[in-house]
């Protein structure tokens, strides 16, 4: 009798892995985005450089065996070449997804935490500058990704995520990069101490979402594991015309030097094609900017001004269609140390599909 | 283990299809209707290429599934169940237009994917309502972007622009 049972509860089971419908069929498809810029710093003192970089390219892989089965990808070339020391060619993410129901989802291979608002979604045309905020480079060291398993689902306009992934290496955190250097990218990483991150936006209210996350890590070490801690909130708004952006965070740690780090940026765009009726849209913005990855420093008095950058940037950015990006911003960061001031002139073009 | 059963039944939504959830929103939508029936329309080379070619997509059949909804005010409604592909997997959403074309409702009847859940808002898709052939699809004017579903916000505004545009050149016919 119990053996009949169970094995309707495996067809169940089975039957919903493998149910298929007239609104799916298995397929494998492709996407990615990429992104060229040309950069000038102009410094207060010293000369200036340019370049020219293909940023990224990055090819997204993907194959559905059922609707809720699949498999997702992707492959990124930075900065157009691969040699020792430069550029890179990564595998940011590869994994299998098992999509239940809207509210519950498992993800396991190669993902990404969901810290801050780019680290997931990164695609040019989703952001208006030609290079992403600093913020999300210093702070939140965006791509972050690694190997782990994430539960992830929507209830109710609540969208969340929790991903168990790898943790980082406390002996590469430093002042003057945060947690960013001891990403381990997945490269045979060690398991030890896992990171564990919780993600939560709000997203009913048209054009806006809202949302926070906390990620805990006792990073392994030679000598002393150290405990980080990050925290961050973030919100993006997007209706009417009107884009604008919010984040900040802080990170904590238990390190021998440095204490914390932390940072926010705001901006504000508008869709000035409104006014014309034109196609497509042309978004000049305005951004501030605060960080500093040496926020609090015990025993290195001048790391804390050293690492205080403090910036103002405009830019434009015009969008002939919804997946291409044409850009252009001029900036100017302040380091609190010497008070030096650098420029920056940065133009890019950029899509996805 | 009858309980266990009876919860496995439910949790997996066993003997649901996805017509099924699109006939139970049309009633809900439509009321006092009596018995409504599903038919499918093949469309033809020509006009399915020259609404892709206007809309930026394409379709994902060469067939549309739809219903003809007689209502007791006389009047004649439409509803279309189509799917666009957002990131990687498709979204299955229903239209519901008036005998004139004009858009009464959108809704998503199956969403599969962790990103861009966002479309399947009621107060977004609410912004097509009225809408017909003639209005502008674009997002970022009249149809507003959703913060973090970009890609599936595209989509799903391009596949409700080939239903409307479908309906204008086919209503004749159905």
């Amino acid at each position: 009798m119990i053996f009949n049972r169970l094995m309707i509860l495996f067809f169940i089971i089975n039957l919903n892995l493998f149910a298929q419908d007239d609104f799916f069929t298995p397929v494998s498809t492709i996407g990615g985005y990429g992104e060229l810029h040309f950069n000038k710093i102009i410094p207060n003192k010293g000369s200036n450089s340019e370049s020219l970089d293909f940023h990224r390219f990055v090819l997204f892989f993907s194959h559905s065996w059922t609707e809720k089965l699949s498999f997702k990808s992707e492959i990124e070339i930075e900065h157009n070449y691969v040699k020792s020391n430069q550029g890179e060619l990564e595998l940011e993410q590869a994994y299998i997804d098992y999509h239940h129901a809207d509210w519950i989802g498992i993800q396991a291979g190669v993902l990404l935490p969901s810290v801050g608002l780019l680290n997931e979604i990164h695609e040019p045309p989703t952001f208006l500058s030609v290079e992403r905020p600093d913020y999300s480079n210093k702070i939140i060291p965006t791509t972050w990704y690694g190997n782990g398993i994430a539960l992830y689902g929507n209830y109710s306009g609540f969208d969340y995520k929790f991903v168990a992934m790898e943790g980082l290496n406390g002996d590469k955190i430093s002042t003057s990069s945060g947690i960013r250097d001891a990403r381990q990218k997945g490269y045979k990483s060690n398991a030890k101490n896992l990171l564990y991150n919780f993600r939560v936006n709000y997203i009913n209210l048209t054009g806006l979402l809202i949302g926070t996350s906390y990620s805990i890590n006792n990073a392994f070490s030679l000598t002393k594991k150290v405990k980080v801690n990050i925290a961050e909130i973030h919100s993006r708004y997007q209706n009417y015309g009107f884009y604008s952006s919010f984040e900040l965070g802080k990170i904590t740690y238990d390190h021998k030097n440095l204490k914390s780090s932390f940072g926010y940026y705001f901006e504000l765009g508008y869709d000035v094609f409104r006014f014309v009726k034109a196609e497509g849209e042309l978004i000049p913005f305005i951004r501030f900017s605060q960080f500093n990855t040496a926020d609090k420093v015990s025993n290195l008095p001048d790391e804390e001004r050293k690492y205080n950058n403090s910036q103002i940037l405009l830019g434009a950015m015009y969008k002939p269609l919804p997946e291409i990006a044409v850009k252009f911003d001029y900036s100017l960061s302040k380091v609190e140390l010497g008070n030096q001031k650098t420029k920056y002139l940065n133009l890019g073009i950029g899509y996805m599909f | 283990m009858n309980f266990i059963l009876l919860f496995f039944v439910l949790f997996f939504q066993i003997g649901t299809t996805l017509y099924d959830q699109a006939e139970e929103s049309i009633r809900k939508n439509i009321p006092n209707i009596s018995e409504i029936k599903r038919n499918s329309y093949k469309i033809d080379p020509k006009t399915k290429s020259e609404i892709e070619k206007f809309a930026g997509q394409k379709f994902f059949k060469d067939e549309v599934v739809y219903w003809k909804i007689p209502t007791n005010s006389k009047q004649i409604k439409y509803a279309f169940i189509d799917n666009v592909y957002g990131k990687a997997l498709p979204i299955t959403f229903l239209v519901i237009l008036s005998e004139e074309g004009k858009i009464e409702k959108v809704e998503i009847i199956k969403y599969r994917e962790q990103y861009g859940s966002g479309v399947k808002n009621e107060n977004w898709l609410s912004q097509f309502i009225s809408f017909n052939s003639f209005s502008d699809f674009s997002i970022g004017k009249d149809v507003q972007g959703i913060s973090g579903a970009t890609i599936s916000a595209n989509s799903i505004s391009r596949g409700v622009n080939k239903i409307v545009k479908l309906f204008e050149k086919i209503k004749s016919e159905l």
